[in-house]
């Protein structure tokens, strides 16, 4: 893929602690790689603790990375002084979950939107208040919000603002973390459609990390599945949900609420909790809690090509004993 | 389930003093909840779904306060009853569950030790015998290792667990209508699955009833028999959880469903509704959700619409419930 606009190779983060007084080493991201095409949207999709969030602040650099290499348009983001990053971090942006604690309280919109328009030096004085009323325009605000505080906006436009702050400098590619999980369902449905309509007017790539599938499906046209530290899991979307190879994606669809009362059904509902990687042992990590682990899964296993763009880490199903996903499973 | 139901809220409200006068949170708000009944309460964040959890069982605290309207559980009105005997039926008859289990458990207490003072101090049982029923009560409520768990602090399980423990101190003392106010939305995907199944599997082998507070339709469609929706403090549309899903009367309704990204479905624009949730402090004259509703007109600027019933068991506040269907479409 040579027009990737992000490629993490490797990328590890180990953080040392201690758990009832032992010594242990939490391998929080364990030897993730992947890209980004200009233009896509790839959703990393976990539970807690599955390091999606963490691999998001390695490629920006706000977690320093314990090994691995991030590229962004070819240059690399890793490894270089924090003052030669600054005309990365103009085109790399991202967003987050809470909108609240996000925002500075005592700053006005209009304030909060211009200082990374300054500090890049974009635009000053009345260019860069003119800017302002554009980013408000873009996402659906009006110019007078811009001298609203924070506590006087809605989540809604709470988190609008967070999103014209992080294209306040024309970022390339922009970093989605759960940036739905704390709103409403009605402003959800708000703000991933403006996410939508922002993608096609300005040529947008996003990573967008959630825990929910349904967003997935919405959104994503790649999707990448972390468990405890690892990808488990990549395909195109519409594949992912169509033929999910790996048994914890499986688990994963089916916990999905119903739709409706019309369609409950029995399903085989994944048992036990999300592993920790602490001091992970070498085999699969999901072993524990999959209906088809056998003794070959304590080996250690790799992400492997299973169909065309369709990666997954399974011993069990390069040996055929982890069955054909059944299609009724997921039909609607 | 012809019988009384075991919960009629009637009339309830509940109103919040603030510096900028006083926030109706609730006024006048209708509930029931059957025998072995799930009943889903849904709405948005402010629609008041936990103000009406808090005010049953009367634990709205200042600057909060029930200013009307009858709470009858087994016929009794609980807001008329002695603080002394509201004790009794707080944790022995109705007993709450929240989001967060791990801030409503005791930090510094022993799961097993907690479970041990409900059966000693409730139901005089022995060390022996509480500490078997202790066991038990956790093995019941589907934790792996109730050993473990009994002699374990909260800090020492993880959410699932936790709330787990919670759900098996609540019904210690065999209460007949469980409060559960958002019990998945802390929790990771394969977690919330697992204690909504737990809860329906309780209501089961328990014959318990469940008030089950919510802003996931999903987790509703999952288990609940009856659903009430609420809005800026009202209950907009009320029934039969197979009708509001399949044929919703009330255009917030109708907006909710369709706002939800689904797995089986693919839109190239979700249905959003647009607007926000009002201030409740300054309400929209006539139907609250007429700023935001694609039915509206002038009647619905002026005049409030009450609960109407469409069916034997659905009830609807819009003036339009019967066109809805259609003009959704």
């Amino acid at each position: 893929m040579s027009d990737a606009i992000l490629q993490v190779d490797d990328l590890v983060k180990e953080y040392r602690v201690r758990v009832g007084g032992r010594r242990a080493v939490l391998h929080a991201v364990d030897g993730v790689s992947f890209e980004i095409a200009r233009g896509e949207t790839v959703a990393l999709v976990g539970e807690s603790g599955s390091g999606k969030s963490t691999t998001a602040l390695c490629i920006l650099r706000l977690e320093e990375p314990t090994r691995g290499r991030v590229r962004f348009d070819g240059e690399e983001v890793t490894g270089r002084s924090a003052a030669s990053l600054r005309p990365l971090r103009r085109r790399v942006q991202i967003v987050f979950q809470d909108p609240t604690e996000s925002l500075n309280p005592r700053r006005s919109v209009g304030d909060t939107l211009r200082e990374p328009i300054e500090w890049h030096h974009l635009a000053e004085g009345a260019a860069a208040r003119a800017r302002v009323g554009e980013l408000l325009e873009l996402v659906g605000l009006q110019p007078g919000h811009a001298r609203r505080y924070p506590h006087q906006l809605s989540g809604g436009q709470r988190q609008r603002v967070c999103i014209a702050r992080a294209l306040a400098t024309n970022p390339s590619l922009v970093l989605l973390d759960e940036p739905t999980s704390a709103l409403d369902v009605s402003v959800q449905a708000q703000i991933l459609n403006l996410l939508n309509e922002l993608q096609r007017e300005i040529d947008l790539t996003y990573l967008f990390i959630t825990h929910d599938l349904g967003v997935v499906r919405h959104l994503a046209d790649r999707v990448l599945v972390m468990y405890a530290g690892q990808i488990v899991e990549a395909a195109p979307t519409a594949t992912l949900f169509e033929r999910p190879l790996h048994p914890y994606t499986r688990a994963l669809l089916d916990s999905v609420p119903v739709d409706s009362p019309s369609e409950r059904r029995l399903r085989a509902v994944p048992k036990g909790e999300p592993y920790s990687p602490l001091d992970p042992a070498p085999g699969c990590r999901f072993a524990g809690r999959c209906p088809w682990a056998a003794e070959e899964c304590e080996a250690p296993v790799e992400l492997a090509p299973a169909a065309d763009g369709h990666l997954v880490r399974c011993t069990g199903w390069f040996s055929r004993r982890v069955p054909e996903p059944r299609r009724e499973a997921i039909a609607s | 389930m012809t019988a009384e139901p075991l919960l009629q809220v009637r009339g309830l409200a509940t109103w919040f003093e603030t510096p900028r006068g006083i926030a109706k949170v609730l006024d006048g708000l209708d509930l029931d909840v059957g025998r072995g009944e799930i009943v889903g309460l849904v709405g948005e964040s402010g629609s008041g779904k936990s103000v009406t959890a808090y005010s049953v069982v009367r634990l709205v605290r200042p600057p909060g306060s029930v200013v009307a309207g009858r709470v009858l559980f087994e016929g009794r009105d609980l807001l008329s009853l002695p603080e002394g005997q509201m004790r009794h039926v707080r944790g022995k008859e109705i007993s709450m569950i929240f989001q967060d289990p791990r801030g409503y458990l005791d930090p510094v207490a022993r799961v097993g030790n907690v479970l041990n003072e409900i059966y000693r101090t409730h139901e005089q049982a022995s060390r022996k015998e509480a500490k078997a029923r202790a066991l038990e009560l956790l093995r019941a409520v589907g934790l792996p290792a109730p050993e473990r768990v009994y002699r374990a602090y909260p800090h020492e399980l993880s959410g699932g667990m936790a709330q787990r423990a919670m759900i098996a101190l609540a019904l210690a003392c065999s209460p007949k209508l469980l409060i559960a106010d958002e019990p998945t939305t802390a929790l990771d995907v394969t977690i919330q699955i697992q204690i909504v199944r737990l809860l329906a599997e309780l209501r089961t082998q328990l014959d318990l009833s469940i008030l089950l507070i919510t802003h996931n339709l999903s987790v509703v469609a999952e288990v609940c028999d009856r659903v009430a929706v609420m809005y800026a403090g009202e209950v907009v549309e009320n029934g039969a959880a197979r009708e509001i899903f399949e044929s919703p009367r009330h255009p917030y309704t109708v907006g909710l469903l369709r706002a939800r990204p689904r797995i089986g479905t693919v839109e190239e624009k979700l249905a959003d509704i647009p607007g926000r949730v009002p201030d409740l402090l300054e309400l929209p004259a006539g139907c609250r959700f007429h700023p935001r509703c694609f039915l509206a007109d002038d009647r619905c600027r002026h005049e409030a619409p009450g609960l109407r019933p469409l069916m034997p068991d659905h009830v609807s506040r819009c003036h339009y419930a019967e066109r809805v269907q259609e003009d959704a479409a």
